[in-house]
C-alpha cells in the first residue's frame, strides 16, 4: 500500500509470472546452447528444478544439476560458434 | 566413408577461388622477399663481434666480394647490446609483416567462403544420412541411434562452424596475421 511515508520498491514485488518467465527464458537459453553441440537438455522429473545434459547417444554429460550450475558448465566450456 | 566422397574434389575451393587467392599471393611476394632477406641476413647482436671478426678475415682472403662488405656493413651497424640482441630484427620484420597482413586480409574473405560451402556440405549430408537412418529404425521398429558417421559429420560440423567463425571476424587495422592458405585449406588445396 502506498502511504505518504511509503512507497513498495516494485523490484522487490513478489512477481511471480516475471520470475517465471526469466526461468523459461533461461531454460530456452540453455537448450540451445546445448543443440550447438548436438546435446539436449532434459530435466530431471516434472519438477523442472534440475536439468540433465545428454550426448547425441543419451550419455549424460552432465548429471542433474541447477540451472546455474548448467549455466557454468556451459561457461567452462571452450568457444562453441 | 571418406571424406573426399562428401567433399567433392574442384567443390569446395573452387578454381576461381584458388585463383583469387593465388593472385593476392602474388602481389606480396616483393613484402615476403624483404621479410625473408631480413630473417636470413640479418644477424643477431649476440656474435656480432665474432661476426665482424669472420667475415672481416673472409674479407681479407677475397677483398673483391661485394656481397662480403655488404654484410660486412650490415654486421658493423648493428646494436652493439646483448639486451637488444634481437630487436632491430623484430622491429623490421614486425613493421613489414603488418603491411603483409594489411594486404592477405582480403584472403579471409575467401577462406571463410570455403570453409562455409564445406559447412553446408557437411550439413545437408548430415541431415540426409540422419533422416535415412531414422527411416531404417522406424521400419524396423528399433530406437533410432546416430552412427559413427553421423557422429564424425557432427564433430566436423562444430569444427566447420569455429572455422567460419575464425575468419568472419570484424576486419581490424593492423589486421592479425593469417597463416599460409594453402596450410589452412590443405584438405581441398
Amino acid at each position: 500500500m502506498e502511504t505518504d511515508t511509503h512507497r513498495p520498491n516494485p523490484s522487490l514485488a513478489n512477481n511471480q509470472s516475471e520470475k517465471a518467465r526469466m526461468y523459461e527464458e533461461t531454460i530456452s537459453r540453455l537448450e540451445e546452447l546445448a543443440l550447438k553441440r548436438f546435446w539436449t537438455l532434459e530435466p530431471e522429473n516434472e519438477l523442472r528444478a534440475r536439468f540433465l545434459v545428454k550426448d547425441q547417444l543419451g550419455r549424460e554429460v552432465l548429471g542433474a544439476s541447477h540451472l546455474y550450475a548448467v549455466r557454468g558448465f556451459f561457461a567452462s566450456l571452450p568457444y562453441q560458434a | 566413408m571418406s571424406w573426399t566422397s562428401i567433399f567433392k574434389r574442384g567443390e569446395i575451393l573452387t578454381p576461381s577461388d584458388r585463383a583469387e587467392l593465388e593472385s593476392l599471393d602474388k602481389s606480396t611476394a616483393d613484402l615476403r622477399k624483404a621479410i625473408e632477406t631480413i630473417d636470413r641476413e640479418w644477424p643477431a647482436s649476440m656474435y656480432r663481434l665474432d661476426r665482424l671478426r669472420e667475415l672481416a678475415d673472409q674479407l681479407g682472403q677475397n677483398p673483391r666480394d661485394e656481397s662480403l662488405m655488404h654484410r660486412l656493413t650490415i654486421c658493423a651497424c648493428m646494436p652493439s647490446s646483448v639486451q637488444s640482441g634481437f630487436q632491430h630484427r623484430d622491429v623490421a620484420i614486425g613493421k613489414l609483416s603488418e603491411h603483409l597482413s594489411r594486404k592477405l586480409n582480403p584472403q579471409k574473405v575467401v577462406i571463410r567462403r570455403v570453409f562455409q560451402r564445406a559447412l553446408e556440405v557437411a550439413e545437408t549430408e548430415l541431415k540426409r544420412v540422419e533422416q535415412r537412418d531414422k527411416k531404417i529404425a522406424q521400419d524396423d521398429g528399433v530406437e533410432f541411434i546416430p552412427s559413427g558417421k553421423i557422429l564424425a559429420l557432427q564433430n566436423r560440423i562444430l569444427e566447420l562452424r569455429n572455422a567460419v567463425e575464425t575468419y568472419s571476424e570484424p576486419l581490424q587495422d593492423p589486421p592479425k596475421p593469417i597463416g599460409d592458405w594453402r596450410e589452412i585449406l590443405r584438405e581441398w588445396a
